[in-house]
C-alpha cells in the first residue's frame, strides 16, 4: 500500500487531464454526448468529464483539483475515488435526461463539486470551523445564482458553463457523505462504517 | 432518459454521411477521350483565400505545361463554388498579366474561336450551368507553359456560430455525356499550396479541416488565423528518387472544407459593409444579420417523409444508406411517424402510409430497403409527388430529400417542381450531396416550401453537419421574413423573397442606398403563427471605399433573383437581357456571360471597353489597404441592439470551476495547512 499522504490519485488525474487535452488528436470523440452514448459510444459517459474545451477551461479545473484532491486524499484515497465516481454518475445521469438541453458536454467541474462537498465535510468533521460553513454557503449561493439568472460567473471558457451540472455534482457529493455518515440508511446491506473503507483517519478525528 | 433529442436529424445526416463515398472525378484539365494527343500537365496550383468582413475572396493561380511537340489548347474544369461570383481572370501574355473582360456568352465564344484560329493568345472563362466553370487557354506552346489566375468572391455564412468555407474540387460524375467525351487530368505535378487568411469581427476559438489533418493552423489572435498546406515536403526532395517525386503529386480530387467556431455566448448582431465612392452617388451595402437564439424547441410529434434517390449513381453506396436508415429510425421519437419513398426512373413507397417508429416497424422496413437494388435514371419529380401524397393536414409534415444528382427523367423543368411544391403545405428539406447536384433547383424548391437546402461535401465533418441540421429542425422557424429600411432612400434589395430563417441561420441582404444617415432597420416575420419584429437604428456611411467587392456581390445576388424569376415564369428575353447587362456591368461570369482575355491591343481593335480591368485594379488596391489595417468590427447595432440574447450555437456546455470558486477554496486550503502545522 502506498503512502496515503502522498496524493498519487490526484497527480494521476492531473496527468490524465493534461494527456487527454494535449495528446488526443480529436477530443470531440470523447465529449459527453447523449446521442452518441445511445449509439454504443458508452465511453463518453466517463471520458466527457475528463476532457476540456480549451486550455483555460483545463487550467481552472486543474487548479481546483490541485486544491480539492489532496484535501480529501491525504485522509482517504477511497473517499476521493468515491467522490469521483459519484460525480461522474450523477452529472452523467442528469446529462442523459431530457432535462439537459446540451448536445455536448465536457469538463470536470461537475465532478469537482462532488469533491468540494466531500472536502468540506471532512474539514468540518475535523475542525468544526465556521470557515467551512462560509465556503459551503458561498458555493451553494454561486450555483443558485447561476441557475436562477442563467448566466455564468465564469466567462473565459469557450463552452458556456452549465450550472445544473454543478448542482448534480453537489448532490453526488452529498450522497457520498450520506453513505459514509449513515450507511445504515443508504446501504443497509453493506453496512459501511466510517472506519471501514472510507478511511480510519476520519474516525480518529471524531469528537 | 431523453429520447435522443436529435433523432430525426441524426437519421438524416447519417444517411448523407453514409451515402457520401470516394469519388472518381475531380477538378482538372480536360482531354478528349478519343484522341492520341499528349495530355497537358497542371504544373502548379496555388489557392489563396482571404475571409474577412463577411465574404471570402478565393484566388487560384495555375501553371499549365505542354510536354508535347505541338501547340495545344488547355481546358481546365472545376465545380461551381456555392454562390461564387467569378469576377477576375488573368492570363500572362508575353510575361505580362492581362485581365479579362466580360461579354455576352456567344459573343465571347466567337471572339475566342477567331483569335484561336488566328493563332493569337487568348483565354476564356465560361460557366456550364450549375455544373462547372471551364477555363480555356490557347495556345500552350510546345514544351512551354502558361500561367493563369482566377478570382471569385462569395458571401460567408455562419451557422449556429460555426463558419464553413469549401474549396470545391470533387466532381460528382452526374453529367454522363461530358464524362464520356472527356478524360480528366487532376494531378498537380510540381507545386500545390493552399493558404487561407482569416480575419473576423468576432473571436474564434477553433479552426478545423476535417479531411486535411496535415494543414498548418496558426492562431495569430482570436480574430486572426492562418491556415496553410502544400506539398513542400515532396518538392524539397525533387530530383531524388522517383518514388519521392511521385509522392509529391497532389490530386485535385477532394474538396477542402474549413470550419471555424466562434466563441460561445456572442450576442445576436447586425453587421454592415458598404461601398460608396461619392457622397452624392449610389452606395451598395451588405447587411449580415445574426439573430439571437430565441426560437423555441418543437416538442410535438411530426410526420417525416423520406424521399431517397435510388438511381444508378447510388450504386455502391446503398448498403451504407440502409445501415444509416436503420440506425436513425431506431432512435426516432415514438410520437413521430414516417414514410419511406424511393425513386429512380419511377417512384414507389416501401411503407404502407405513415407508420409509427416502433422497433417492429423499423426492422420490417429496413428488411424491405435491404432487398432493393439502385439502378436507372433519376425521376425526381415522381419521387417528390409520391412523397407528398397522403399528408395528414392535422399534423406538421416535412419532406426530406436526399439526392446526389440531377432530374433527368419525367418532369425536369424547374417550374414544374415549383408548382408541385406550391400546391402543398409541406416543408422540403433537401440534403444536396456533392458538387454536381442541381443545387439551383433544389434550393429553389426548398425556398418555395419555406424549408432549406443544405449542401454536404464528401469532405464535410458529418458530425458538424448533423449538429447544424439538428439545430434547424428541432426548433421553430421564422417565416415570411421581410427586411424594412426606413429613414433613408434604399432600393434594389436582394434577395427579393427571403422566405424562412431557421435557428442558427444568418440573413444576408444586399441593396443600394442613395442618401446617407441614420435609418430604422426592421426584420419582420411570423413565428408559430404570431408576428414578430426586431428593430435597430444605425447610420449608412457618406462614403466607404474599403469594400468595392460588395458591388459584385450585390450584382450576383440580383442575378440569382432574376434567374429564379426566369425559372418560375419561363422564358423571358427581357430578364435574360437584364442578367446579361448586370453581369457585363459588374464583370461577372454567368450562364449568359463569359470572360475573355486577348492580347492588350486586341481589346482596342475589337472595341471592348476595359471596364473590368478598372474594377479589378480598384478591388486589388482595397485589398492591399485592408491587409495593413487592424481587424475591423463591422457591427452597427451596438447602440441599439436588434436582439437581446446571444446568438445560437450548438448545444455545448461545460463544467468550469473558474476563478471565483478558486478564491473560495483558497481559505479552505489555508485553513487545512494551518491545521496540519498545529
Amino acid at each position: 500500500m502506498s503512502n496515503p499522504r502522498f496524493p498519487i490519485l490526484t497527480i494521476s488525474l492531473l496527468a490524465l487531464l493534461a494527456g487527454l487535452h494535449w495528446l488526443v488528436p480529436d477530443r470531440s470523440l470523447l465529449w459527453f454526448s447523449a446521442d452518441a452514448i445511445g449509439q454504443s459510444e458508452s465511453w463518453r459517459f466517463i471520458s466527457g468529464h475528463f476532457v476540456h474545451a480549451d486550455a483555460g477551461h483545463l487550467l481552472w479545473n486543474a487548479l481546483a483539483l490541485v486544491i480539492l484532491g489532496p484535501l480529501i486524499e491525504v485522509r482517504s484515497r477511497v473517499l476521493l475515488a468515491a467522490a469521483l465516481v459519484a460525480g461522474v454518475i450523477f452529472v452523467g445521469v442528469l446529462l442523459l435526461t431530457s432535462f439537459s438541453p446540451l448536445d455536448y458536454y465536457c469538463g470536470l467541474s461537475g465532478v469537482l463539486n462532488s469533491l468540494l462537498v466531500v472536502a468540506l465535510w471532512t474539514e468540518w468533521r475535523a475542525s468544526r470551523s465556521w470557515l467551512v460553513i462560509a465556503v459551503a454557503c458561498a458555493s451553494i449561493s454561486k450555483i443558485v445564482f447561476e441557475i436562477s439568472t442563467g448566466s455564468s460567473i465564469v466567462t473565459s471558457v469557450s463552452w458556456p458553463p452549465w450550472a445544473w451540472s454543478h448542482a448534480a455534482g453537489l448532490f453526488g457529493g452529498l450522497v457520498v457523505v450520506l453513505v459514509s455518515e449513515r450507511p445504515g440508511w443508504v446501504l443497509p446491506v453493506l453496512e459501511f462504517r466510517l472506519n471501514g473503507p472510507f478511511g480510519t483517519a476520519l474516525a480518529k478525528r471524531r469528537p | 432518459m431523453k429520447s435522443f433529442k436529435s433523432s430525426f436529424p441524426v437519421l438524416m445526416m447519417l444517411l448523407v454521411a453514409l451515402v457520401c463515398s470516394p469519388l472518381s472525378h475531380a477538378a482538372g484539365l480536360l482531354k478528349p477521350t478519343n484522341t492520341d494527343l499528349a495530355p497537358l500537365e497542371i504544373r502548379e496550383h496555388h489557392v489563396h483565400v482571404v475571409i474577412e468582413d463577411g465574404y471570402a475572396i478565393t484566388t487560384i493561380d495555375q501553371v499549365f505545361a505542354n510536354l508535347s511537340a505541338v501547340d495545344l489548347e488547355a481546358i481546365y474544369s472545376f465545380p461551381v463554388p456555392e454562390k461564387a461570383a467569378v469576377g477576375e481572370f488573368t492570363y500572362w501574355i508575353d510575361g505580362q498579366p492581362v485581365t479579362g473582360e466580360v461579354l455576352e456568352k456567344q459573343q465571347a465564344r466567337e471572339v475566342y474561336e477567331s483569335e484561336k484560329q488566328a493563332g493569337r493568345e487568348t483565354a476564356l472563362a465560361e460557366q456550364d450551368s450549375y455544373r462547372t466553370f471551364d477555363i480555356a487557354v490557347y495556345p500552350v506552346k510546345a514544351m512551354q507553359d502558361v500561367r493563369t489566375r482566377l478570382t471569385y468572391i462569395q458571401p460567408v455564412h455562419i451557422d449556429s456560430s460555426i463558419g464553413r468555407y469549401v474549396y470545391p474540387l470533387e466532381e460528382g460524375g452526374v453529367d454522363e455525356q461530358k464524362l464520356a467525351f472527356w478524360s480528366y487530368q487532376e494531378a498537380v505535378t510540381e507545386r500545390f499550396s493552399f493558404e487561407l487568411e482569416f480575419r473576423s469581427s468576432w473571436p474564434v476559438n477553433e479552426f478545423r479541416l476535417p479531411q486535411h489533418p496535415q494543414a498548418n493552423i496558426q492562431m495569430l489572435s482570436d480574430q486572426e488565423w492562418l491556415v496553410s498546406m502544400n506539398n513542400e515536403a515532396g518538392s524539397a526532395e525533387e530530383g531524388t528518387a522517383a518514388v519521392t517525386v511521385a509522392s509529391a503529386v497532389h490530386r485535385l480530387d477532394q474538396d477542402i472544407v474549413v470550419y471555424w467556431r466562434q466563441v460561445q455566448g456572442l450576442p445576436g448582431a447586425v453587421e454592415m459593409v458598404a461601398h460608396r465612392e461619392q457622397s452624392d452617388g449610389r452606395g451598395t451595402f451588405m447587411l449580415t444579420v445574426t439573430p439571437g437564439d430565441d426560437l423555441a424547441p418543437i416538442t410535438q410529434g411530426r410526420d417525416w417523409v423520406f424521399v431517397l434517390d435510388h438511381s444508378g449513381s447510388m450504386e455502391g453506396k446503398y448498403r451504407s444508406l440502409v445501415e444509416g436508415v436503420n440506425r436513425g429510425l431506431s432512435s426516432l421519437n415514438p410520437e413521430d411517424r414516417f414514410r419511406i419513398v424511393l425513386f429512380n426512373r419511377q417512384a414507389w413507397e416501401i411503407t404502407t402510409g405513415f407508420e409509427h417508429a416502433t422497433a417492429e416497424n423499423v426492422q420490417h422496413h429496413i428488411g424491405k430497403l435491404d432487398r432493393q437494388h439502385p439502378n436507372s435514371g433519376t425521376n425526381l419529380y415522381a419521387g417528390l409527388q409520391l412523397g407528398m401524397d397522403s399528408l395528414d393536414a392535422d399534423r406538421a409534415s416535412a419532406l426530406i430529400l436526399v439526392t446526389d444528382g440531377v432530374a433527368n427523367l419525367g418532369y425536369t423543368e424547374k417550374r414544374d417542381f415549383l408548382d408541385l411544391l406550391e400546391n402543398q403545405d409541406v416543408r422540403l428539406f433537401s440534403f444536396v450531396m456533392g458538387n454536381s447536384a442541381n443545387r439551383p433547383l433544389l434550393e429553389s424548391m426548398a425556398g418555395v416550401s419555406n424549408g432549406f437546402a443544405m449542401n454536404v461535401s464528401n469532405s464535410d465533418d458529418i458530425a458538424g453537419k448533423l449538429l447544424e441540421a439538428t439545430s434547424r429542425l428541432t426548433h421553430e422557424a421564422m417565416h415570411d421574413v421581410e427586411v424594412r429600411i426606413e429613414g433613408i432612400k434604399v432600393g434594389d434589395l436582394t434577395p427579393e423573397r427571403i422566405g424562412s430563417l431557421y435557428r442558427g441561420q444568418q440573413l444576408i441582404v444586399f441593396g443600394h442606398y442613395w442618401t446617407a444617415g441614420e435609418a430604422q432597420v426592421s426584420i419582420n416575420g411570423r413565428v408559430a403563427g404570431e408576428s414578430r419584429t426586431y428593430s435597430t437604428r444605425f447610420a449608412f456611411p457618406e462614403t466607404a471605399t474599403l469594400h468595392p467587392e460588395v458591388e459584385r456581390l450585390w450584382a450576383f445576388a440580383k442575378i440569382e433573383d432574376l434567374q429564379n424569376r426566369l425559372d418560375y415564369f419561363g422564358e423571358g428575353a427581357d430578364i435574360e437581357q437584364a442578367i446579361t447587362d448586370l453581369a457585363v456591368e459588374n464583370g461577372l461570369v454567368t450562364n449568359y456571360t463569359s470572360m475573355i482575355i486577348l492580347r492588350e491591343e486586341r481589346f482596342d481593335e475589337l472595341g471592348i471597353n476595359r471596364l473590368n480591368r478598372a474594377r479589378v485594379e480598384q478591388e486589388q488596391l482595397a485589398r492591399q489597404e485592408r491587409a495593413v489595417q487592424a481587424v475591423r468590427n463591422n457591427r452597427v447595432d451596438q447602440n441599439q441592439p436588434m436582439y437581446s440574447g446571444s446568438r445560437a450555437s450548438h448545444g455545448n456546455g461545460s463544467g468550469a470551476f473558474g476563478p471565483w470558486m478558486l478564491l473560495l477554496l483558497l481559505p479552505l486550503l489555508a485553513h487545512r495547512l494551518a491545521a496540519s502545522r498545529s
